[in-house]
């Protein structure tokens, strides 16, 4: 009889049973129980630093360098290869799809911050959280029109179902609809310097760069002109701002966040929050090293002492292998222990130059080598290069502005964009057919042309098949 | 568990028998004119049989045999008393008496089993009862198999049952799928259920030897009992008692042990001197250019000069690789009763090394069970099975996979040589002798004055990076259950069990500084752990409603409840090679996560027999589980089948003497799987950090979005069949055919990446299976010298996708093959998963490549394709379905020969249309290599990646000679109480491959996280014959 008690009690317990069954997790919180209070929103925010790591973790220096003439994968296999030198169909490259989907995860993040914005009551921690989400924005935007041109607007959180939200949008309403105003938002609701976050001093070199690519060239004189102290150059506007006196110590492990640096991404080599890119540049990284000097620009080099100490480095494995050694540690085999460098984004010598360039002007079809004697322009040029050992120039041309940005900029993933920044595309692929892809492992005859088309990279192949063309287009010359 | 219950109620029976035996006996001395009959039992090959029960028919006096067969009984009347002979598993016998004071009896197997008890899910049923579809093993000498895991065993044994042997790697999972997939991302695995108990876990919980029978539940209508477990199936494994017919325990022990070796070739590499003839040939046909694109030809020349002439062929990687194995196991079991009480208790030990370096595996398996009957109403039992092992893997994680050693140059030593230093000196002077090759210490080869570098691959030392990795893989596997059996009066039976199933894994893996080119170390610590609960109460209802109604009601509830910890660290920087633990390194990375899930269930099941003609059986199963949305939780899974025992009508008469049983079956049920993992409901935000001013600062974001109505995938399958005995039951036949439908598809579909997620679990879409299984058994020769029968099954199934949510197709590419672009399409009235690509024009030519003739064997990874539909763009439309992985038929067959004391028995196997993506050609041809002219790749539209033309599908159907077992028993005059049987066997003698498959195992598949890609193969393990010897003895 006592098990029949027994048997009844617990088809009582049953009774309550869907209540039982509402387990929540354990491990991770639930969309639901997790924006109640303001510090969960800044904890969000994080998640945007956090999109921001994944998007430098996923190879962005081969779209973003490794295409243009400077550097190579060394042994140019598989579709590191392809994107290198130029195959036309890339169209199914996972290193186009990795970085197309770390730029969205990333973007979603930024926009789960802002549908959460109202629990923030605080205007002035409310301001400073979405300028922070914002300036992420932007800055994940600009790489992406960059990159492939036309693109969606998604500016909240969506379903996948939500079809027309998918539909690209010309660059301009991309950049009239979401960067600019982000980074005016940005620059006019963040403090000029805060280290390791957003600022506003960051959200302006970022505008000011927006307008250089936009061919608002007097706009970003006017911006980048407020930042620069044009009396004592080397210093910004901005208290603590300013060139680093040592080339090497900006991208040091040891002083991270340095005067120089106005935004990076930020490693470390605890709790899995290194960076890979150090090592994969070296000889024992993917390919026997990915993002490698080219040998004409390894040989250019050699006349830019300087920065050249800091930029390549020769490792001796099997014979001389020149490859970059901006991030790694010098006198010690390299290892993936090399993981802490930061990515430098944005560094005052880049506010300098551009506003040099802004005073050039953008390039014409033709391609013209443009000179200036304007004398601001040449206080920060010559500021600038001073570091390098440079004596001051009394005119700057187009040319030589895109050539001290080559080395100034090695291996930061400007250069692809600098040459069609400056030098148009035309030159652009003037350039890139002259130099070729040439390393001290393969042959010079490996790549010949360069198309227009091939200035932007496809729309990665898996997302074109999910949404069909009709609604996300590929782009031209990509089947 | 139900099987307890049948040798109480046999115990129990023995038990008044003994009883009767003794009062006769009594008796005896009392009333001397009663005639007193003794003889003998024996079987078929004149071994007396103990423990027969026999019965003077029409009263209660009957005895035992004893030992060696002997019965003495006494009759009432010598002339015209009826003894009636039964002994489980062998046909009852009837001899009237006669007058005759001896009657010796031999008794036949009994070859039709009719009235074989079967396993059903929560409770037996006899076999000739049997309405739905449900297969049966018992466990003969499948524990000779020289096999790690209990589901290896059964390959080939049962219709419809399909087991892969996925990898060949010591101890690893098949996959095992019962008539079809029926799901697309949820797991397909079919429950394991073991005593009763439903773990969550798979086959290597039991041990083989352990194994008294193991049913399959294959229709849904046998399933739906599991609810929402029974879509993919159910595999019922009961595990041997102990026995109360006789009180002297049976001590068993089975021992075997041998050797295995290489079966398939593979791909043969070609040898750099033969090389060297083949590239000069293409050197001199393309006009031994200088200049131009072919110029690093020249160069590439000397490469071949010095690979073959300087260097020569150095090493055989594969043969390094594949190495001679063993394996042997050992069990012991004791087990005894009486009449209260019976035990059952084994251990055993398994040691298997396999053919590839560092694969071993290593498992000890302790088992025991106890019965007890307390007094007449209430019985309670307790078993406890434990398992502890641990597997050596070859290599591990990213480089898996046996290809990888095609990517070692034949012309690099293992180690260096007083020769081979010399040289690797000059690229790093640190070197020594006896210290490992790696391609990079061969970039300065003297030749001719100058130095010739013949790095290739870059790879690193196969066998280093083998030998100097510890990937170890331990598991500690726990169950135990206890029941206590209530019956307050006959016919209602109350029962309720208390069982627990532990699982703890831990994961070792450590790199030294030997293993890579570049010295570095790393290491892994990972632990899982699972504790599964659970809870049943089931009343058993069987009322006595006279002879023609046959009534059995069964309801109850059950409560399972699972929690998980998992657990995993990394580390790195370790400064000396001597301790292997994450202590000695950098740690880099850890963490710890937990889960839990909860079913509750209720079940009831109504199983009635009109006349033993006329059978039904109607069950229900309601299941609530946590892992679905707040709006979905709670299925339903109903279920109804009947039978008709055409022969035992009375129209049936005439033909009974051909045709000895005959029954239809037809059942419908619904079936369910929540095999999706947890918390997939919920819009879940895991920790993100990231790092804010050089500290690593605790950030959150989403991985995954809401689904509040996330809900049961449903299956309803319709089976038919019959079941068939002919001429004294000689020849028996079995045919189900079904047909499924899997609606409500738990599909992971891909989204687009826009929405900041790639898969979004939903239920969408909806899938057939159709197919028919035969089971033919037959008892070709029996007589008393010779005997042999054969089984035979053949199953065929029939894949379809229905709909897949609004889209006609979805193409699927493998993560982490993006370099090799793959492609797998499911499309709507197609299998579930086709290969999917271009397709192949030709080859490029040689003169389409920059350098044709380095490194050895080069051939290059694209190819021309075909333009399908001439509109001179090759896009999608070019893209065509080549094939399904997906075996158009399977069978087996099992022969067993018995030539006097000495015993046979063959199994053969063969699956019939399968298709595998066999990339292992790719890494023997160094295809990355094979560089186009960028003139060339350019001035055509047509080249792709042969990957993406389907260049490595290859068909892999194949005919196995799974295994030969060869047995021999010493005559009982010779072991006297004792019973020695040695036996010799061969495990897989023998694999015709039919198609052009040319890899190591046809089966061999990698895995990734969705089902919409099968059939993809890289390095798959290769397939080990086994010889081995070995002994049953018994006391």
């Amino acid at each position: 009889m006592k098990k029949i008690a027994y048997i009844l009690g617990l088809s009582l317990a049953l009774s309550s049973c869907s209540d039982m069954l509402n387990l929540q997790p354990k491990s991770d919180l639930t969309q639901k129980n997790f924006f109640n209070k303001p510090s969960d929103v800044e904890l969000a925010l994080i998640g945007c630093y956090d999109g921001l790591q994944t998007m430098s973790l996923s190879h962005d220096y081969v779209l973003m360098e490794m295409r243009s003439d400077i550097s190579t994968s060394y042994l140019a296999e598989g579709e590191f290869g392809y994107i290198d030198t130029f195959t036309k169909d890339i169209v199914e490259s996972g290193d186009v799809y990795n970085y197309w989907k770390a730029c969205f995860n990333a973007l979603s993040r930024t926009n789960l911050v802002m549908d959460n914005l109202s629990i923030v009551t605080e205007t002035a921690q409310r301001d400073k959280i979405e300028g922070e989400a914002r300036f992420i924005r932007a800055l994940i935007y600009f790489n992406m029109v960059r990159l492939w041109g036309d693109m969606p607007i998604i500016n909240r959180t969506i379903d996948a179902n939500e079809y027309e939200m998918f539909r690209r949008k010309p660059i301009s309403e991309v950049y009239s609809t979401m960067i600019i105003p982000d980074l005016e938002f940005a620059a006019s609701h963040l403090a000029n310097m805060t280290k390791g976050k957003a600022n506003a001093m960051a959200a302006k070199a970022l505008l000011g760069k927006v307008y250089l690519t936009l061919g608002r060239h007097a706009d970003a004189k006017t911006l980048l002109g407020t930042l620069i102290n044009m009396t004592t150059p080397a210093q910004s506007t901005v208290s603590g701002v300013g060139l680093a006196t040592d080339y090497a110590s900006i991208f040091s492990e040891s002083t991270k966040w340095n005067s120089e640096i106005l935004f990076a991404i930020q490693f470390n080599s605890n709790a899995g929050e290194g960076q890979t890119f150090s090592y994969d540049f070296s000889v024992f990284g993917g390919n026997s090293g990915l993002n490698t000097p080219t040998t004409p620009f390894a040989e250019e080099c050699t006349a830019d002492a300087t920065r050249t100490q800091t930029n390549l480095m020769t490792e001796d494995k099997a014979g001389p292998w020149i490859v970059c050694g901006k991030y790694l540690k010098r006198g010690t085999k390299p290892s993936q222990k090399d993981n802490a460098a930061d990515a430098p984004i944005l560094r005052y010598s880049d506010v300098l130059l551009m506003y040099t360039e802004a005073v050039l002007g953008a390039p014409s079809e033709s391609y013209v080598n443009t000179v200036t004697n304007d004398a601001n322009a040449l206080t920060t040029y010559n500021a600038a290069r001073k570091r390098a050992g440079y004596a001051a120039v009394t005119s700057v041309s187009r040319n030589e502005l895109l050539q001290e940005r080559k080395f100034e900029f090695a291996f930061e993933n400007q250069r692809w964009f600098d040459l069609q920044r400056i030098a148009g595309a035309t030159e652009t692929i003037r350039i890139m057919e002259t130099h070729g892809k040439d390393s001290r492992l393969l042959p010079k005859q490996r790549f010949t042309k360069v198309e227009k088309f091939q200035l932007l990279y496809p729309i990665p192949g898996r997302e074109v098949r999910l949404l069909g063309k009709n609604i996300l287009s590929q782009n031209e010359g990509y089947n | 568990m139900k099987n307890r219950h049948l040798f109480t109620t046999a115990s129990r029976r023995t038990f008044l028998l003994i009883l009767f035996c003794w009062m006769q006996l009594f008796g005896m001395a009392i009333f001397a004119q009663t005639k007193i009959v003794t003889g003998k039992v024996t079987d078929a090959t004149s071994q007396g049989l103990p423990g027969v029960n026999v019965l003077v028919k029409g009263t209660t006096i009957g005895c035992i045999t004893d030992v060696d067969g002997n019965y003495s009984v006494e009759v009432p009347n010598i002339e015209k008393s009826i003894l009636a002979f039964s002994y489980i598993g062998f046909t009852p016998k009837e001899v009237v008496c006669k007058g005759q004071s001896k009657v010796n009896v031999t008794l036949l197997e009994d070859q039709q089993q009719l009235d074989e008890v079967v396993v059903v899910g929560y409770g037996v049923q006899k076999k000739s009862h049997l309405t739905g579809s449900i297969s049966k093993v018992k466990n003969e000498n499948l524990g000779q198999l020289p096999v790690s895991r209990a589901d290896q065993a059964l390959v080939g044994k049962l219709a419809g049952v399909q087991i892969q042997n996925v990898s060949a790697q010591s101890g690893a999972s098949p996959k095992i799928q019962i008539r079809g997939i029926g799901s697309i991302s949820a797991d397909t695995n079919p429950l394991i259920v073991v005593d009763g108990y439903p773990i969550p876990g798979d086959l290597s919980s039991v041990d083989m030897n352990d194994v008294e029978s193991i049913e399959v539940l294959k229709d849904a209508a046998s399933a739906a009992i599991y609810g929402s477990r029974g879509a993919n199936g159910i595999i019922i494994v009961t595990t041997r008692s102990g026995s109360s017919e006789g009180s002297k325990p049976t001590i068993r022990v089975n021992s075997y042990g041998g050797i295995k070796e290489r079966l398939l070739k593979g791909i043969e590499r070609t040898r750099p001197e033969d090389w060297k003839i083949k590239a000069e040939q293409i050197y001199t046909e393309l006009g031994r250019p200088t200049t131009g694109a072919h110029a690093s030809m020249v160069g590439d020349m000397k490469k071949v000069y010095v690979a073959s002439d300087v260097l020569g062929t150095q090493t055989d990687w594969v043969e390094e690789t594949i190495k001679l194995g063993y394996i042997q196991n050992h069990q012991i079991s004791v087990s005894g009763g009486s009449k209260s009480v019976n035990y059952y208790a084994s251990g055993s030990f398994l040691d298997e090394k396999g053919i590839v370096i560092t694969d071993r595996y290593k498992k000890f398996n302790l088992n025991a069970k106890v019965d007890a009957k307390i007094n007449d109403k209430l019985e309670f039992g307790v078993n406890v099975n434990a398992i502890v092992d641990s597997q050596n893997a070859y290599r591990s994680g990213s480089q898996s996979n046996i290809n990888q050693v095609f990517r070692d140059a034949m012309y690099i030593p293992v180690r260096h040589t007083a020769q081979t230093i010399e040289w690797a000196r000059l690229s790093d002077p640190k070197l020594n002798i006896g210290d490992y090759a790696h391609e990079y210490h061969f970039a300065k080869v003297p030749y001719n004055g100058e130095y010739i570098n013949v790095k290739n691959a870059g790879g690193n030392n196969g066998i280093s990076t083998t030998l100097e990795r510890d990937d170890q893989t331990g598991y500690i596997k726990a169950l135990g259950n206890i029941y206590l059996q209530y019956q307050p009066i006959k016919g209602l039976i109350l029962k309720s069990s208390f069982g627990g199933y532990a699982s703890m894994m831990d994961y070792k893996f450590y790199q030294s500084s030997l293993a890579h080119n570049n010295g570095q170390t790393s290491g892994q610590y990972k632990t899982a752990k699972v504790i599964d609960f659970l809870n049943e109460n089931i009343v058993t209802y069987m009322p006595n409603l006279g002879t023609n109604h046959s009534l059995n009601v069964l309801a109850g509830y059950t409560l399972q409840k699972t929690t998980g910890y998992g657990s995993n660290m990394t580390a790195s920087g370790f400064p000396t090679d001597n301790i292997h633990t994450l202590n000695a390194g950098i740690i880099n990375g850890g963490n710890t996560t937990e889960y839990e899930e909860l079913l509750l269930s209720a079940l009831a099941r109504v199983t009635y027999s009109y006349k033993g003609k006329y059978l039904a059986s109607v069950s229900s199963r309601w299941d609530g589980s946590s892992r679905f949305g707040i709006n979905n939780q709670w299925g339903y899974f109903p279920s109804v089948s009947l039978g008709w025992r055409v022969s035992e009508e009375s129209f049936f008469t005439p033909v009974k003497n051909t045709i000895d049983e005959f029954k239809i079956r037809a059942s419908f049920g619904a079936s369910g799987n929540k095999n999706i993992g947890n918390y997939k409901a919920f819009g879940l935000l895991s920790q993100s950090n990231a790092v804010i001013n050089n500290q690593v600062t605790p950030g959150y974001a989403q991985i995954s979005s809401e689904n509040k109505g996330l809900g049961w995938e449903r299956t309803y399958q319709y089976n038919g069949g019959f079941d068939m005995g002919l001429f004294n039951n000689r020849l028996r036949i079995n045919l189900d055919a079904y047909y499924t439908t899997t609606d409500k598809l738990l599909l992971d579909r891909e989204i687009s990446s826009m929405t900041g997620q790639t898969n979004q679990l939903v239920n969408m879409g909806k899938m057939s299976n159709t197919g028919y299984e035969i089971e033919i058994t037959t008892q070709n020769i029996q007589t008393k010298d010779f005997a042999w029968s054969t089984s035979l099954n053949v199953a065929q199934n029939f894949n379809k996708v229905l709909d897949l949510g609004g889209v006609d197709r979805i193409i699927t590419s493998p993560a982490g093959e993006e370099k090799r672009p793959t492609y797998f399409i499911t499309e709507v009235g197609k299998p579930l998963v086709q290969f999917y690509g271009f397709v192949v024009e030709k080859e490029i030519p040689n003169e389409g490549l920059i350098s044709p003739v380095w490194p050895v064997d080069v051939k290059p990874e694209l190819v021309h394709v075909k333009d399908l539909d001439n509109n001179g763009v090759i896009d999608d439309n070019d893209m065509v379905a080549q094939g399904s992985p997906f075996p158009k038929v399977t069978w087996g067959m099992t022969n067993d020969l018995r030539w006097k004391d000495f015993d046979m028995n063959i199994v053969v196997q063969g699956s019939h249309g399968n298709k595998v993506f066999n990339i292992d050609e790719h890494y023997a041809q160094s295809q990355w290599n094979g560089k186009l002219i960028p003139e060339y790749q350019n001035s055509y539209n047509n080249i792709k990646h042969k990957a993406a033309a389907c260049w490595f599908v290859e068909d892999a159907s194949f005919i196995a000679i799974r295994s030969i077992n060869l047995g021999y028993t010493l005559p009982k005059t010779i072991t006297k109480n004792c019973s020695l049987r040695v036996y010799a066997a061969i495990y897989n003698p023998a694999y015709f491959l039919l198609g052009d498959y040319q890899g190591y195992n046809p089966e061999g598949i990698k895995s990734f996280d969705t089902p919409l890609i099968d059939g993809y193969q890289t390095g798959a393990m290769p397939l080990a014959r086994t010889y081995t010897l070995g002994f049953n003895f018994q006391f």
